[in-house]
């Protein structure tokens, strides 16, 4: 009871599905995001919540974007998708995080279009260096080239009645499909640069509805 | 006396947390290193034997930014991470040499990206 005001006070109320209208106000005012998964997951206890997945949330940028450190909810591992921290933020948008700290933070509006993720890329497969230098300017700053071939992974918070996610390639093929579980997923994008790379997702909802956004 | 001392322990422990906390964000300094379009890798090299703190970059244009701590072999820490919002890379090892910033699907991403001290 405790945990469900304290969930409308900062604006995180079941409001709707992907692409509706309706999207309440909560207490403060903020917008809200129909986002089941925050209402449902606990709260992670301090010590849960591991040093890098803190230090991003607490680093200046997060903090300028408003990531709420005390309200980080713990989305356990599901399948192959890995254990995933949701951190609300001041604007009613919301951050993800991997275990290794590396973090994405959306806006509002990204969470309910279901455009909000985090993309990794993993170092190209040979495991060499993942990037050149192509000159080095007087103040020190390093111009750089990337290597790309990485595998590209999203990690991404839909709206409640998303249920699945599809990656499209160029040619508007379906290349991978992800089970959305506790309003999150993990989709397999392909190489970067390579051309298995996806160009665009679809979020498909129960009744057969579907969006797509243009991955760029 | 067993709760006693795991109150202790925990005490100690938020304390010793605080200290680190503490100065890190106090001290923290942080360089742009890309404020614009970007359409390839910028990087910015570290200042001397400081560890960087984090690496950050924030899309002004909806398209997607990442960012990544690299060694000066520029072998990366852990994977890129990307946003179309906010990106943010923290890392354990240091002394790091440079926080790297690049867009990813192509190029003419606009807005900021910085290493933090």
């Amino acid at each position: 009871m405790k945990r469900s005001t304290k969930l409308t006070v900062v604006g995180l109320v079941v409001a709707g599905a992907a692409g509706t209208a309706g999207i309440a106000q909560g207490v403060s005012g903020k917008e809200s995001v129909a986002v089941r998964a925050l209402d449902n997951a606990p709260a992670a206890a301090s010590a849960e919540v591991p040093a890098l997945v803190r230090q991003a949330l607490t680093g200046q940028a997060a903090s300028e974007f408003g990531a709420e450190v005390a309200n980080v909810r713990k989305i356990t591992a599901s399948g192959d998708r890995p254990t995933l921290y949701i951190t609300t933020t001041k604007e009613g948008g919301a951050c993800i995080s991997l275990e290794s700290g590396e973090t994405s933070c959306g806006s509002a509006s990204s969470v309910r279009s279901g455009k909000f993720g985090l993309l990794t890329i993993a170092p190209p497969a040979d495991g060499g260096p993942v990037a050149e230098t192509v000159r080095t300017l007087p103040d020190g700053t390093v111009l750089a080239r990337t290597l790309p071939g990485g595998k590209m992974t999203r990690y991404g918070v839909v709206p409640d009645g998303v249920t699945t996610v599809k990656a499209r390639s160029a040619n508007g093929a379906v290349a991978k499909t992800a089970t959305v579980r506790s309003n999150v997923y993990k989709l397999d994008l392909g190489h970067e640069g390579k051309p298995d790379a996806a160009a665009a997702i679809e979020l498909e909802k129960s009744d057969g509805a579907a969006v797509t956004h243009a991955l760029k | 006396m067993f709760r006693m001392k795991k109150l202790r322990l925990a005490l100690c422990g938020a304390l010793a947390i605080g200290a680190v906390a503490g100065p890190a964000v106090a001290l923290a300094d942080y360089v742009y290193f890309f404020d614009g379009v970007m359409n390839s890798g910028d990087s910015k090299r570290s200042a001397g034997a400081s560890p960087l703190y984090e690496v950050s970059g924030r899309s002004d244009n909806g398209q997607t930014i990442c960012v990544v701590a690299v060694d000066a072999g520029y072998n990366q820490y852990g994977s890129v991470a990307c946003s179309d919002n906010l990106a943010v890379h923290p890392y354990a090892r240091d002394p790091w040499k440079y926080g790297y910033a690049r867009p990813a699907y192509g190029a003419g991403v606009r807005g900021r990206a910085r290493v933090d001290f």
